[in-house]
């Protein structure tokens, strides 16, 4: 009987120990989907903040300055329906230029709906690829593409549909177009 | 009383008087009439021999010639052996003519200047030799055509066509008019200072050289008539018979003055300027001399001299009809670059360097430890690549976004392309130029992988356009044989441009017993795109052609922030 005990027991350990194994690791998981105090204090002294709503310089592309949210005075309409992301991006060294980027939940062909009046009115005058270009472009209904100019600025605006999840990226790249005012 | 001899009648005679009054009345008329025989001969031989001088003039200017083939030696002038303005090379005959010749000093010139601008560049290579091949080539034609045109025996056919048309019935009923050899026949070079008939394209202020050029106004006149005839205000002609120094070394024009006919001249001016211009051993004469005679058989003949001065009364632009610049667009490139550890910086990952095209794509691009991520096992992202090249003209390509402060290129392409413009008066603005290159048939060529070169040209000598080579060479079919002519400058770089794009998202997978915090959630953007441009011009004179090449290599930086922190459990 105490043998048959011990047997039992030492067959068993290997599997008692990986349960507790596995309960130790996914409290350990559960605690981390919650920011500790702990990692907020690690994400600080990395110059991290808790919101993730900046990065330290060393974490960002060089020659950029990066911030989450699109500035109020950003010359193109921003896109403001169903959105879950925004990021704006500017240069800090050469050409003045910027790019604005928002993911949205809705489709890329009511984005493209959206800017082609959107950029008459803020006063751009407006460029698409002719048909046959969009058909050697393919992507149909997955991409689209609007070129604007006023005065001396330009902007190539994007809309690509969302491969992680449904919806669309909207890429805004604005410029100065140092050669416009000679054209 | 007085006596009066018998011999004498008391009367007197008035016939006698009479009679003798008569016959030297009559003496007089003849003589009269013999005087306005020969005074009338004299004119009608002065009017033929003024005839046959004036089609000599005409004549000379198309005949005679140096033939010129369409390779080879000299072929590099072939393009000028035409009195056609709209580039097309089925015109052009080989034949370099007095009509023609300032056009091709004037091509010699563009290949010279193209070789100084190159040189203030730093990248003339080989542009500089072949500058002086084409000028030792232009001064060969030159001379052998001087030669030919100072040579009687070639026009004397041109005298004796116009000049036997003339009566000359008061030498006799079958009188001929002929030239006589020798003295009489002589050339000059008039209206010396005085504007050729060829043209440069813009205006006092901007002709449109290549960078690190400038023109020398004394090389250059607004027409010397006076008054100003019509049509003439605001052009600037080159001068002639005036050494047109270029970096050392002496191009010339001959004289024709803005839409004056060819006419006739008074020796004095003519033998006053039977001298050269200094420094021109062996000009090309615009002004000649004839002699001929009108005389029959038997009968006193008379003979007279006349002296012309020719103008093709056409004015032509300076160009290179056949050049052309060629634009190559580059594979793009994709480059990665990862946070290894908190304080960075970015590091490239080098073996997952790609390539992308003109179409959007979506590759997912996954980066392993050590540098997948600051405590990261490997970082996986899911780019949109092509924002920055899809749906581009080649002039996007080349000067859009991110915007490139690169005016030498564009300076030079405005250069090059009014050097391609031979109608007079046409100027190819900076707008102009940025239209042609935004064709936009050529963003479906890039976008279907078909061709990533294009070429400059004018196909009518008044217009440019940028296609790909097959669409081009049905409108220029010359660009067949000399597309792949390479231009004979070196290569030089702008600086590389560089702007934010588009943001990707991905996903980290942390070290053990580490926690991700950035990106805070998969689908949350974790990575930005640089767009980056550089352009490359490499200077031609347009010698064999090529006028010079533009390449453009775009390139997106793809930067992944992806971080996890050490849990504590």
């Amino acid at each position: 009987m105490k043998n048959r005990i011990l047997c039992g027991i030492k067959n068993a350990a290997p599997k008692i120990a990986a349960v507790c194994a596995m309960t130790l690791f996914s409290a350990g998981i559960a605690n981390a989907q919650q920011p500790t105090a702990d990692v907020v204090e690690r994400l600080r002294a990395m110059g991290v903040s808790k919101d993730m709503k900046s990065l330290p310089s060393w974490a960002v592309p060089p020659g950029t300055h990066l911030s989450k949210s699109i500035p109020t005075n950003f010359p193109v309409e921003v896109y403001r329906s169903n959105v879950t992301y925004t990021s704006f991006v500017n240069s800090t060294n050469g050409a003045a230029s910027a790019a604005a980027s928002i993911m949205t939940r809705d489709q890329p062909g009511v984005v493209f709906q959206f800017y082609q009046s959107a950029l008459p009115r803020g006063g751009w005058a407006t460029q698409v690829p002719s048909a046959e270009a969009m058909a050697k472009i393919g992507k149909q209904g997955q991409f689209f593409m609007i070129r604007g100019t006023k005065d001396i600025q330009s902007v190539n605006l994007t809309i690509t549909a969302n491969k992680g999840q449904p919806g669309s990226v909207i890429s805004i790249n604005w410029f100065i177009d140092r050669n416009a005012n000679k054209k | 009383m007085i006596r009066v001899p018998k011999w004498r009648n008391s009367k007197g005679s008035i016939t006698a008087l009479s009679a003798a009054l008569a016959g030297v009345l009559v003496l007089l008329g003849v003589g009269f009439f013999f005087f306005c025989l020969y005074m009338d001969a004299q004119k009608e031989t002065k009017n033929a021999i003024d005839a046959g001088t004036l089609n000599v003039g005409k004549k000379a200017l198309d005949d005679p010639f140096e033939l010129i083939p369409p390779v080879g030696d000299k072929g590099c002038f072939f393009d000028v052996t035409s009195d056609g303005i709209k580039n097309d090379i089925t015109d052009c005959n080989g034949k370099m003519n007095l009509r023609r010749v300032n056009r091709m000093w004037a091509e010699a010139m563009l290949f010279k200047i193209n070789a100084m601008g190159a040189d203030a560049d730093g990248t003339s290579d080989k542009g500089d030799t072949n500058a002086s091949q084409a000028l030792t080539d232009c001064k060969d034609i030159s001379d052998s055509l001087a030669g030919k045109l100072t040579d009687e025996n070639k026009l004397h056919d041109y005298f004796t066509e116009i000049a036997k048309l003339n009566s000359v019935r008061m030498i006799g009923q079958s009188a001929t008019v002929d030239p006589i050899p020798g003295s009489g026949w002589q050339t000059a070079q008039m209206k010396k200072e005085g504007e050729s008939n060829v043209v440069l394209g813009g205006s006092s202020g901007n002709f449109f050289p290549p960078p690190g050029f400038t023109w020398n106004s004394n090389n250059l006149t607004a027409t010397t008539r006076n008054p100003q005839p019509q049509g003439s205000s605001g052009i600037t002609f080159l001068k002639g018979y005036h050494p047109i120094d270029l970096g050392g070394d002496q191009y010339w024009q001959v004289p024709f003055l803005f839409d004056e006919k060819p006419h006739m001249v008074a020796r004095s001016d003519f033998e006053s300027d039977k001298t050269g211009p200094s420094g021109w051993d062996k000009p090309v004469p615009n002004a000649f001399s004839a002699e001929g005679k009108a005389s029959q058989t038997g009968k006193p003949s008379e003979k007279a001299t006349s002296w012309v001065l020719t103008n093709p009364r056409q004015t032509f632009k300076a160009s290179i009809p056949t050049g052309f610049v060629h634009i190559k667009i580059e594979d793009p490139k994709v480059q990665y670059f990862f946070l290894p550890h908190v304080g960075g910086p970015f590091l490239p990952v080098g073996f997952l360097d790609s390539t992308y095209g003109f179409t959007p794509s979506f590759p997912t691009v996954t980066s392993p430890a050590p540098i997948g991520g600051v405590l990261c096992a490997s970082t996986t992202i899911d780019l949109g690549l092509g924002g920055d090249t899809t749906g581009r003209s080649v002039d996007e390509l080349l000067f859009g976004y991110p915007g490139s402060n690169i005016a030498n290129l564009e300076d030079n392409l405005l250069s090059r392309c009014n050097q391609m413009i031979s109608k007079p008066g046409v100027t190819i603005s900076k707008s102009a130029l940025h239209n042609a290159l935004s064709n936009v048939e050529n963003i479906a060529f890039l976008a279907g992988g078909v061709t990533q070169d294009f070429y400059l040209y004018s196909p009518d000598g008044e217009h440019i356009k940028c296609r790909t080579l097959a669409l081009a060479i049905t409108e220029a079919p010359w660009l067949a044989a000399v597309s792949g002519n390479d231009p004979d400058g070196s290569e030089k770089s702008y600086s590389e441009s560089q702007g934010p794009g588009a943001i990707f998202t991905g996903e980290a997978v942390p070290d053990p017993t580490c926690t991700v915090v950035e990106p805070a959630a998969p689908g949350i953007p974790c990575g930005e795109e640089i767009y980056k441009v550089q352009d490359f011009w490499q200077s031609g004179t347009g010698y064999n052609h090529c006028l010079g090449q533009v390449r453009c290599q775009r390139a997106t930086d793809c930067y992944t922030v992806s971080i996890a922190v050490e849990t504590v459990i």
